[in-house]
């Protein structure tokens, strides 16, 4: 055996361990997963393939008193989060390998009190904050770096807003209370009142969903177990918004009569805004509709699917085909697999959070 | 009843006979301790550290340094090994250090070593943002591994690569990473000869 052999096979040998070393480590891509509670920001990162979660080590990552909702910029290099008891919106630069949180102090105050809901217009550069105590909405400009600057004074919305959506230069508010839906044009980044908000939605209104090109609105009803279906009517030239009743709205979330109110308190659509899912907070399910062209919806077989305790929280995955429910109750976050029917099925996957989940983001 | 020693030479004259005799020795040119043959490798190092575990996106790259101490050839090609690397990232840092039993051979003009290291190992995560936990730990440290040596002359030598299959324990779980290695290794002492093929 020669001397080049000898030293070519040593050579080989050795580079064959580094790479048997280096088959372990992912390389399907991954995504981010952020949820506040009570304790701090937990972290998790998500295998794109596999859907295993492996927790962020650094995590809980510290927020102000009793952090509530939380967003991603669309670049995925920024997040805020609502520190309700402090009235301030903190920022935190992502860092995309470790997965950590850095806080850039000092927080922004929400221009209100008490904020919990947010939410980022599509370019990021806007981000809108519902304030519970004070009632009111603020806007804020994303500077460079994810820097917030208060646009103008914060607009009243009669109580307290329970979740916002902005679609196609509209932000919408939902005010429980008053089973109103409040219309804000944002597209300049300070509001502007739009003739004929609020929208009154007898049925009531736990929260809002609207498709992104705002045609048409859905409300779940906490009192009445119902989804309500409305489609938008809004006027650029007038600055005018109205809603028309969806024929045979309000839908039902379940087709069986329960002992137990179902208990509907939040809804998303899916990518293509050609399904609807609404969580069920007393039923511990998930509801899942097809959304027809008039904007109706008809339960899918399976109506339900069963999740955690209490789910409260809904994010769509960005890959398009799983979605995560936040259960309050069990304190967990479950993953559900968007089938190729629409219906869910369970990933295989639960993430335990040692908190109680007040908010979810996800970054691409 | 007192019992006689058995040896009567007063242990003073011992002691006097036994320095004249090393005395001698040294005087003539002729030492009793040979200095045995003593190579200390320093280079480059670089690490890919396993820290999808941790929740990162990939395995890192650690660029550092690798430091090496050995007595090759205690016995038939058998020496030992102390070993000290450092390998720092912007999101982590990690130190070893180990000892433990090194092999090598000679072939034609180069010579082969593998070795099987033990020690400990510190391992930092950085950047760790707003964290609330501590981001340090200690731990175990198993290598296995080996290398070439390119002799140039009779003092030193260069080392293109020293690959090692680095196992610490770090944070309460078990990593598996390689480290790669180059740099040069100077020679103290009188070469011995490694068995060759």
């Amino acid at each position: 055996m020669n001397l080049r052999h000898t030293i070519t096979a040593f050579l080989m040998a050795l580079l064959t361990a580094g790479g048997l070393s280096s088959c372990g480590s992912s390389s399907h891509g991954s995504h981010l997963l952020y949820v506040t509670t009570g304790q701090g920001i937990y972290a998790y990162r998500i295998d794109n393939k596999s859907r295993n979660s492996t927790a962020i080590f650094s995590a809980p990552f510290s927020v102000g008193n009793t952090s509530g909702g939380i967003v991603i910029s669309p670049s995925g290099q920024f997040a805020y989060v609502a520190n309700e008891d402090d009235n301030t919106i903190s920022l935190y630069k992502i860092d995309r390998v470790s997965g950590s949180l850095s806080e850039v102090l000092p927080r922004t105050p929400s221009g209100g009190f008490s904020p919990n809901s947010m939410v980022l217009d599509t370019s990021g550069s806007t981000l809108f904050v519902g304030n519970q105590l004070s009632n009111d909405v603020t806007a804020f400009s994303v500077g460079s770096g994810g820097a917030l600057s208060q646009v103008s004074a914060p607009v009243p919305v009669g109580s307290q807003p329970s979740n916002l959506v902005f679609a196609n230069g509209l932000l919408f508010v939902a005010v429980p209370n008053f089973s109103r839906v409040y219309v804000f044009s944002g597209s300049s980044g300070a509001l502007t009142a739009v003739n004929g908000s609020p929208l009154i939605v007898s049925n009531g209104v736990a929260s809002v969903t609207v498709d992104p090109s705002a045609k048409f609105l859905y409300s779940p009803s906490l009192a009445n177990n119902t989804v309500s279906a409305f489609g938008i009517q809004y006027s650029s030239s007038t600055n005018t918004v109205s809603l028309a009743l969806v024929p045979g709205s309000p839908f039902s979330v379940n087709l069986t009569t329960s002992s137990t109110p179902p208990a509907p308190v939040a809804a998303i659509l899916d990518a293509a805004a050609t399904h609807l899912y609404v969580a069920n907070f007393a039923a511990s399910s998930v509801s899942q509709f097809s959304v027809g062209t008039d904007g109706s919806l008809k339960l899918l077989t399976p109506a339900t699917v069963s999740v955690g305790t209490n789910p409260a929280l809904l994010a769509m995955d960005p890959d398009g085909k799983h979605m995560l429910v936040g259960n309050i109750g069990s304190k967990n976050i479950t993953d559900l697999v968007i089938n190729s029917d629409a219906t869910l099925g369970s990933a295989g996957q639960s993430i335990t959070v040692p908190g109680a989940p007040q908010g979810l983001g996800i970054t691409k | 009843m007192r019992i006689p020693r058995l040896c009567a030479l007063p242990t003073k004259a011992a002691a006097l006979y036994f320095a004249v005799f090393c005395f001698s020795s040294l005087a003539s040119g002729q030492s009793i301790f040979k200095m045995p043959e003593i190579n200390v490798f320093a280079g480059y190092s670089l690490l890919r550290f396993d820290s999808t575990p941790f929740g990162f996106a990939k395995t890192l790259n650690l660029n550092g340094g690798n430091m090496e101490v050995s007595l090759p050839d205690l016995y038939q090609g058998i020496g030992i090994a102390a070993d000290f690397s450092g390998h720092h990232s912007p999101q982590a840092e990690q130190f070893n250090f180990m000892i433990g039993p090194q092999y090598r051979r000679e072939v034609k003009s180069v010579e082969l070593f593998g070795h099987l290291l033990f020690g400990k190992t510190r391992t930092r995560l950085l950047q760790i943002g707003t964290s609330q936990f501590q981001p340090s730990t200690l731990g175990y440290s198993v290598a296995f591994g080996g290398g070439v040596d390119i002799p140039l002359g009779q003092r030193f030598s260069i080392r293109p690569i020293q690959a090692d299959y680095l196992v610490s324990s770090a944070f309460g779980a078990k990593r598996h990473s390689v480290r790669y290695s180059t740099g040069l290794v100077i020679r103290f002492g009188k070469k011995s000869e490694a068995p060759s093929f």
